[in-house]
């Protein structure tokens, strides 16, 4: 009989999954930051909520499994919270961001056995299980308090509470906006409606205003946490500085992105978008550092990381590009979780002790 | 080579079973038959009333096919002609063709639509069926009276919100539907008018 | 086995769905409203009264070598008089169920009940069978659609049961919805069954103590006599 233990972090104790998982936290800091700065007390509301309600369903639910409360201090419940917040658009109601974070602590977590024994990346099938049930609401931008002419003062904390607890339909019955006057489509969202009419990327661009620096810095339309590829950056450099994350998951998963949209922008830049491009937008950073190196949903070994890695990046690249969704980022990260359990049985760890040699692959 | 007695048993008790299966299943279809086709006549019957003006006939008794579409007339009970209806598939919906149902008034203006068949996604593209303030945005209005495109691309029709390529696909095969009335005209008014017996030799029965 | 134990059996114990999760594809695929869900399993209840008697009448008669393909052209027969008159009759929900109602004949329930019951009970038995499994299937579709149309549309038969301002849960209505509310359906099943179980050991403890305890009595009385 031969046991092979591999997903689970069994090497751990209690005291470094919370440091661990607060690590990660600190490194969300940056773009928590400017998420705020970006869009106001919404932003603000957004955050608080998903980490309390995310707490609350994980104490209910330790507490219906008869588990100890003290579990909740392993910090892991709080960040899948703010991971599902970041990835939300700003004016998301309350009860919204609620039921994400009760669906990603429930479906994305407990029912599998809790922390340690899920399949998937829990605020990412939270932010999926929100796409598809509320289209609407989750695809609906608000422009950044950076665009030129912001139409909402989001640093205004009633206009802010007006959206958030009533909906953004109160909000424009009582003041005299349209809705299209104060959204606007994400970069990715722009250019996918635009590829249907047959108009080139690089016109599509120039209609949208799109700059490369402000993708950047992030003063663009989109969830909350993601549009600054700045901050997200910092937060993932950090990680890795911290041996919190290794290089593989992400190097691999933004690379492939990179090297894809390089060749086909090359071969027709009227239909594919360049490299730059796929990099700032939408989610990939975010995934790329913080929900594909998630300890639990990913391979364990190095080259298994970079399976998945570069797994990731050919579906989230082939869905924007061909898809029917214009962002494929979190589809690619829960997509590959499923394969994380084929890719450990091929790519084993080193038995400790054994040489590389001395180990063939399927025999042990 | 002896054949088996239990051989022999077996290919009896399969070929009884066979028998009996097709006779039960062609006695089912011999009685069902019509009630189908009446069915179907129907649910056809259903969309056309409200695609269609008032009207005396029956518009499927003098259907007519114009280069391989086929048009439903709608006349009063003398014989002047209220409108006509045929379907038209869009082929680039949001996720796959989206089939509608267009119902013209004589003076090429669109009288309503209805979507038979769409695969579109809940709650975003769906307001195609569900939005009805959308769907009467189409009546009265003919290629002149209209920019056949959505507000977004610089026409006349709402796009829905969180949804453009739905609406664009929808209006895009109306104005199909308009173009054809146009460019075959003349023909599509001789056969709908010659269509008038109803036991003519074109639609008999009215029935597949 | 009297008729009562073979219903319940079929019904609850054996339940097509809670217990054997067979019947998986009709059951995630039409359950998106209650209504649905019902005509669903009407549909299989009638096909499954009808093959349970046809193969229980036949049952001896059919050379066991080919009694799997025998049944199947049953099987098949009876579908497709269900799905011709369905469309005759019902067309609407025809419609609707469309594709499923030919895929009643790989609906392993059915084969598996042919063989697993009818072709051993006699016609009574088989059809009080039939008629248990059917509408412990068409329970477990009405269930399913109802949770679903409930979650996702706010409605149940098409009432609306939540009020015009409820958000529906788009989720709910599409296929992962069918899984998600179906596992929790599960579970919830599993709670009940072991709940009972619990509380009949639990009765039949108490009567053991309380048997042995009237042994005792009884042995005193006569010890005394």
């Amino acid at each position: 009989m031969s046991l092979i233990m591999l997903s689970s972090p069994h090497a751990h104790g209690g005291d470094s999954i919370r440091l661990m998982m607060f690590t990660v936290v600190l490194a969300l800091l940056p773009a928590a930051a400017v998420s705020i700065y970006l869009f106001g007390w919404l932003a603000f509301l957004l955050i608080v909520s998903c980490m309390l309600s995310a707490l609350l369903t994980e104490a209910v639910c330790l507490k219906m499994m008869k588990r100890p409360l003290s579990t909740l201090l392993d910090n892991s419940a709080a960040l899948t919270g703010l991971f599902l917040a970041l990835t939300l658009p700003a004016t998301t109601p309350w009860w919204m961001a609620v039921l994400g974070s009760v669906f990603a602590i429930i479906l994305g977590k407990q029912v599998y056995g809790g922390l340690g024994h899920n399949i998937f990346n829990p605020a990412l099938s939270a932010r999926v299980i929100l796409l598809i049930s509320f289209p609407l609401s989750m695809t609906t931008w608000i422009m950044p308090m950076s665009s030129a002419a912001p139409a909402l003062n989001l640093f205004d904390f009633s206009t802010c509470a007006t959206i958030f607890f009533h909906g953004t339909n109160a909000l424009l019955t009582s003041s005299h906006l349209s809705l299209d006057a104060i959204t606007m489509a994400s970069p990715l969202g722009h250019i996918k409606t635009e590829a249907t009419l047959g108009v080139p990327i690089a016109d599509a661009l120039n209609a949208y205003d799109y700059s490369y620096l402000d993708a950047f810095l992030g003063f663009e339309a989109g969830s909350i946490g993601e549009t600054s590829a700045l901050a997200l950056f910092i937060g993932g450099i950090f990680l890795l500085a911290r041996h919190s994350i290794t290089w593989h998951i992400p190097f691999a998963y933004i690379g492939t992105v990179l090297l894809l949209a390089a060749i086909f922008n090359q071969v027709a830049p009227d239909q594919f978008a360049t490299p730059m491009f796929h990099l700032f937008a939408g989610g990939l950073i975010l995934c790329a550092f913080f929900m594909a190196t998630d300890p639990v949903s990913s391979p364990v070994t190095p080259v298994g990381q970079i399976v998945f890695g570069v797994g990731c990046g050919v579906i989230t690249w082939s869905i924007r590009s061909f898809g029917g969704y214009p962002e494929g980022a979190m589809f690619s990260v829960l997509l590959m979780n499923c394969a994380v359990p084929l890719i450990d049985h091929y790519f084993r760890p080193r038995v400790y002790g054994h040489h590389v040699d001395d180990q063939d692959m399927g025999k042990s | 080579m002896k054949i088996d007695r239990d051989q022999i048993r077996m290919v009896i008790a399969l070929f009884v079973v066979a028998v009996i299966a097709a006779a039960v299943t062609g006695l089912t279809n011999m009685f069902t038959r019509e009630p189908i086709a009446n069915a179907q006549k129907a649910a056809l019957h259903n969309a056309l009333q409200q695609v269609l003006p008032a009207h005396a006939n029956d518009p499927q008794m003098e259907k007519v096919t114009v280069n391989d579409t086929t048009i439903y007339p709608a006349k009063k009970a003398n014989g002047q002609l209220t409108g006509l209806a045929w379907e038209v598939t869009a082929p680039d919906g949001y996720s796959g063709s989206i089939r509608i149902l267009v119902g013209l008034r004589p003076d090429a203006s669109v009288q309503a639509i209805r979507i038979i068949y769409h695969r579109e996604t809940p709650g975003l593209g769906d307001g195609i069926v569900k939005n009805n303030d959308w769907l009467a945005s189409f009546t009265g209005h003919g290629l002149d009276s209209r920019i056949w495109k959505v507000k977004k691309d610089g026409g006349d029709f709402d796009q829905f919100t969180g949804a453009t390529i739905t609406p664009r696909a929808v209006v895009k095969a109306v104005k199909g539907a308009l173009e054809f009335f146009h460019a075959h005209h003349d023909l599509i008014l001789e056969r709908v008018m010659l269509a008038q017996i109803p036991a003519n030799n074109t639609t008999k029965g009215g029935l597949h | 086995m009297n008729k009562s134990e073979i219903f319940a059996d079929g019904f609850w114990h054996n339940n097509t769905v809670f217990a054997q999760l067979l019947g998986m594809c009709p059951l995630l695929g039409v359950t998106t409203s209650a209504e649905n869900g019902f005509w669903m399993g009407a549909a299989t209840v009638i096909v499954l009264i009808g093959s349970n008697l046809v193969v229980s009448l036949v049952r001896g008669i059919i050379p066991k070598n080919v009694r799997i393909p025998a049944y199947i052209t049953i099987i098949a027969a009876l579908v497709t008089v269900v799905e011709m008159a369905m469309n005759a009759w019902m067309h609407e929900m025809y419609l609707v169920l469309g594709l499923f109602i030919p895929l009643i004949v790989v609906n392993c329930a059915i084969l598996g009940r042919a063989e697993a019951f009818a072709s051993k009970n006699s016609v009574i038995d088989s059809l009080v069978d039939a008629l248990a499994i059917g509408t412990g299937f068409t329970f477990a579709l009405l269930l399913l659609g109802g949770v679903r149309e409930l979650l996702g549309q706010g409605e149940l038969f098409g009432f609306s049961v939540f009020g015009a301002s409820y958000p529906d849960v788009l989720m709910f209505i599409l296929p992962p919805g069918a899984f998600i509310a179906l596992g929790f359906i599960l579970a919830g099943v599993n709670i009940f069954n072991a709940r009972m179980q619990q509380r009949s050991d639990e009765r039949s403890r108490a009567a053991n103590i309380a048997l042995a305890a009237l042994a005792a009595d009884i042995a005193a009385v006569e010890v005394s006599s």
